[in-house]
């Protein structure tokens, strides 16, 4: 009778740790699509699935419709969260002399948003990058997509204005 | 029966101990040890002045330079052995916001160049991960940002990666500036 008490008490110490040992890796989690998904679909947004990292839903704002793309990367340890093909701008195009200044005080008005161009495929996009390696708040992620869509649509008539009007 | 106090004894001692691990284990952001200056020895979560204050305390402890002119405003440069920057970083407790950011130079509004480094300069925002190049017009002051939403933490180890981040792109940033004069 003792020692099979002795063993009941082995083992039950066992189970217990194991399974709070589990629950430790809970506090420092890696920030999956699969967690994105969960917080979209929380707030009642309609995502699609983009290759391997990357969720897109549909925005319409009051100046525009846009496209969100959040792209997750566990690994390194960053959300991007984007509005891309806001406009075209070539290299070559005589506008880009007067666009580029103009997207260039934008950036230091939008506060946390940031406007970027990739000059290969001319692409201005807007965007915002979180740090995920030691925490993630979901209020903050929020926070972010809102100040994102927001900025947009008011910077959007301006930036069409750019389009058409520059140069 | 003779063992039957002893068990009671044990049961409860386990499960004592479990609910305080499993309690522990669920502190949001604490447990890692870069993160412990982020709260105080009470538990309790700082400010977002207070806890930016801590950092920069931490690191004036390894010898780094800082001013605090204002409660909201803390001024320090970043730099190396060629050049250094004068830097700001500015909480803002309402919006949960810390702005850091480091001025590289001048660019004036009727330069013949404004076009041609403020595409390349717009091509560096894509370039870069965590930081963002700004333009005043106003002031002509070119300028090296990063913003964080601290609502619940700012770790340790994230500010300074981001002040290094910063001085990265600060130099890029300046090496378009100082090519293109």
């Amino acid at each position: 009778m003792t020692k099979l008490t002795c063993w009941i008490m082995l083992f039950m110490t066992t189970i217990l740790w194991a399974v709070d040992e589990g629950g430790a890796v809970i506090a420092t989690p890696k920030v999956t699509r699969g967690d994105i998904a969960s917080i979209l679909t929380e707030r009642q947004i309609a995502y699609s699935e983009r290759g391997d990292k990357s969720l897109e839903f549909n925005v319409t704002g009051t100046n525009g419709n846009y496209i969100v793309s959040i792209v997750v990367d566990p690994d390194n340890s960053f959300l991007y969260l984007n509005i891309a093909n806001l406009m075209v701008v070539s290299p070559t195009d005589k506008k880009a002399d007067s666009i580029m200044p103009a997207l260039m005080d934008l950036n230091y008005r939008s506060g946390i948003i940031k406007y970027e161009w990739n000059r290969k495929a001319g692409e201005v996009r807007a965007s915002f990058v979180f740090y995920t390696k030691s925490r993630f708040s979901k209020t903050a992620f929020i926070t972010a997509l809102s100040e994102l869509v927001e900025s947009v649509d008011a910077a959007y008539p301006s930036l069409m204005s750019l389009g058409t009007s520059a140069g | 029966m003779r063992y039957g106090w002893g068990i009671l004894l044990y049961g409860v001692l386990l499960w004592g101990t479990v609910q305080y691990s499993h309690a522990e284990s669920q502190e949001p952001t604490n447990t890692a040890g870069d993160n412990a200056a982020t709260t105080a020895p009470s538990g309790e979560k700082k400010t977002g002045i207070a806890l930016v204050q801590s950092h920069f305390e931490r690191l004036r402890e390894v010898g780094f330079n800082y001013t605090h002119p204002r409660p909201e405003e803390f001024d320090f440069t970043i730099g190396n052995d060629q050049r250094t920057f004068p830097a700001a970083v500015t909480v803002n407790e309402e919006s949960n916001t810390v702005y850091m950011t480091a001025v590289i130079g001048k660019l004036v509004a009727d330069s013949n160049k404004l076009g041609t480094i403020s595409a390349e300069l717009m091509a560096e925002n894509y370039a870069a991960n965590w930081t963002k190049v700004e333009w005043d017009k106003t002031t002509g002051n070119v300028r090296v940002s990063c913003v964080f939403i601290a609502d619940d933490d700012l770790p340790f180890d994230e500010f300074s990666f981001i002040m290094d981040q910063m001085l990265t792109s600060a130099i890029i940033a300046q090496d378009i500036l100082n090519k293109n004069r």
